[in-house]
């Protein structure tokens, strides 16, 4: 598999496990990042924008339920929606896999992995994050259109009235109207 | 009661006559012997009145001899009118009140003996009390069920076999052990040995059904050891496996050191594979139970396997009674665990001719009992415990999973799954759950039916938003 300019952040309490994930990813990922604890979580979010994650589930000892990453998973998503999230784990199967998957991760990983399923997962996850975004944009495009056509249908065309309505000056209103075609 | 009264008062005048004549003589006889020189007819006078006081005496004597053999009858007869009346006439006072209390008090000795009795029956121990000479002289309600027939001999209770009869008779007083019975049930069996008044030393055994708590409870410690160990090897196992393979990419350039690390690789994918077994068992999901009918499951996976068995030359025959037999389960889980016992069977089976697999269904108010019998290969008597143990296994590339979920998804549903041989020769397995009954099945299937049309207000119609 080749590299892609993907960059990932693994979410790892265990050394060892943290360093084997970076070395896995390491051949198909720009940039793997690394933390140990939840308590970074948020602070490595807002330094760089990634493009998925790979979170261990388990973070308290002799703590099996897995709440601590379906904790930690929501808090990505209030961060950052669009972020795809690879859950892994040691314990369980079907039953916390479905678990994880109904409250929107991405993939579950189970511990043991085989590097080229981890690979495809978080690349796969990865891929899902750019499809989100990009949905983002159009989204907003779009949203941006409609509000230019209504603006424009309401004051007759009268772009100077539409560019006040709009809150924007007369040249950005044009701009963005070249931009949408209109 | 007037000619009691009468009766009775009939004792009281003979007596009160005599001993006022006894009286008067004794008066007039002291009379005649302070007052006069009549000594003579004095003492003729005493001599009466001695011969009416003897009189007298036996009158009463013969009335309380009368009365203890009254006492004694009623005693061995219990609540007999006629005896306490006649009671009452002989001796002349309320015998009738003793005979009340003595017959509350025996009445109360039945109610108490009906009491325990009952008490016994809702015992879910099977117990059987024996006399020395192996005859059975008590049994309770479990115990009737467990020997199926009327019982006299306890060698001869079918459900036991004579050999493990004669262990259980021969337990020692105080000793546990766990049977297992002719259709391969396991028991837990004790004895007791106790004295009754007026009968010989008696042995009570009884039985305790073990399988489906005592194997709850050894699977839930085996499962809670199994996940303890497996969080320390799965995470060990993980940069071991991973980094094998980032390393022997590495290392292509190096012959002999991507060897070695090729063997690394090798063994940790040979214990992953484990792993994955492990897991397969290890988290068995909640049963999610619905009423469902045994013979609608049946021939779902019968066209399920049907290629297999015609490939292998299995003839796999099914009969469910009654037709309409049904259990409460997880369609899912029930139908792995068929499956696997369906597997397990062909396998068994592959050498012989005719292969032959018999499915039946038998029910009764609480269970369902399914029973897969085969004539194949069976399981060699140093085996038998193991046959559900996981990742036992005879069979060359078995991973010894299959048995092991069956069993854990009939004790998730509050069942078991039991093993037995076969006569003459393969394997019985018989998996019991809990019985729905027919008319749940009906009304299950209706709401189904009607639920079918979803209804137009669970879909609210999305709202344009501004």
């Amino acid at each position: 598999m080749s590299q892609t300019s993907n960059s990932v952040l693994v979410v790892e309490d265990d050394p060892d496990v943290r360093r084997t994930a970076q070395v896995a990813l390491g051949y198909h990922v720009a940039r793997v990042e690394a933390v140990e604890s939840l308590d970074l979580l948020e602070g490595a979010l807002a330094a760089t924008v990634f493009d998925a994650v790979l979170l261990d589930m388990n973070f308290v000892i002799g703590e099996r339920s897995g709440a601590a990453g379906l904790d930690a998973l929501a808090r990505v998503h209030a961060f950052d929606p669009t972020l795809a999230v690879v859950l892994m784990t040691a314990y369980g199967g079907v039953t916390l896999a479905v678990d994880a998957l109904k409250r929107g991760a991405a993939d579950f990983v189970l511990k043991p992995w085989r590097n080229d399923k981890l690979v495809a997962a978080v690349t796969a996850a990865a891929q899902l994050t750019h499809a989100r975004r990009k949905q983002e944009t159009l989204q907003l495009d779009a949203l941006e259109r409609s509000a230019i056509e209504r603006a424009l249908t309401r004051h007759h065309g009268n772009i100077s009235s539409a560019a006040i309505a709009l809150g924007i000056s007369r040249a950005a209103l044009y701009r963005r109207m070249s931009k949408h075609g209109l | 009661m007037d000619s009691r009264l009468s009766d009775s008062g009939r004792f009281t005048r003979a007596v009160a006559v005599r001993a006022v004549i006894v009286a008067g003589l004794t008066y007039l006889a002291i009379q005649l012997f302070a007052t006069t020189h009549f000594y003579a007819t004095a003492v003729l006078v005493a001599g009466v009145a001695a011969l009416v006081a003897v009189d007298m005496g036996s009158v009463i004597s013969q009335a309380a001899r009368a009365a203890e053999r009254d006492l004694e009858r009623l005693a061995i007869e219990g609540s007999d009118v006629p005896t306490a009346a006649a009671m009452s006439t002989r001796l002349g006072f309320s015998a009738d009140r003793a005979a009340a209390v003595l017959n509350a008090a025996r009445a109360e000795r039945l109610r108490q003996t009906d009491f325990l009795l009952g008490l016994l029956d809702t015992v879910t121990a099977a117990l059987f009390v024996v006399a020395p000479d192996g005859k059975v002289t008590l049994v309770n309600r479990a115990a009737r069920a467990l020997a199926a027939t009327a019982v006299a001999d306890f060698q001869a209770i079918p459900s036991f076999g004579p050999a493990v009869a004669r262990s259980l008779l021969a337990l020692a007083p105080g000793a546990r052990e766990v049977i297992t019975l002719a259709d391969g049930q396991r028991m837990l069996a004790s004895a007791a040995r106790f004295a009754a008044p007026g009968h010989a030393l008696q042995r009570l055994i009884s039985l305790q059904r073990i399988a489906g708590e005592l194997d709850a409870v050894e699977l839930r410690a085996w499962q809670d050891m199994a996940n303890v160990l497996a969080h320390e090897m799965m995470n060990s196992l993980t940069p071991i496996a991973s980094l094998s393979e980032s390393l022997e990419q590495l290392l292509r350039s190096n012959q002999e050191a991507s060897g070695a690390v090729e063997v690394i690789k090798r063994r940790s994918r040979g214990l992953m594979d484990f792993v994955e077994r492990y897991r397969a068992i290890a988290d068995l999901p909640t049963p999610r139970p619905q009423i469902m009918a045994v013979a609608a499951l049946l021939s779902d996976i019968d066209r399920l396997l049907a290629p297999t068995f015609l490939e292998k030359h299995i003839e796999c025959r099914a009969r469910v009674e009654p037709p309409d037999a049904a259990v409460n389960a997880d369609p899912q889980l029930l139908e792995q665990a068929v499956i696997n016992l369906l597997r397990n069977a062909a396998d068994a089976v592959r050498d012989s001719r005719p292969a032959r697999i018999d499915i039946s269904c038998r029910t009764d108010a609480e269970f369902v009992s399914v029973e897969i019998a085969d004539n194949g290969c069976g399981v060699p008597q140093a085996n038998r415990d193991q046959v559900f143990v996981p990742f036992f296994t005879t069979k060359a590339g078995g991973s010894g999973i299959g048995l092991n979920l069956a069993r854990q998804v009939a004790l998730a549903h509050g069942g078991q799954l039991v093993f037995r041989a076969n006569e003459p020769r393969g394997s019985v397995f018989t998996l019991t759950l809990p019985a729905a009954n027919a008319a749940a099945l009906k009304s299950a299937s209706r709401d189904q039916r009607s639920s079918l049309p979803e209804p137009a207000s669970a879909a609210p119609a999305a709202a344009p938003r501004e």
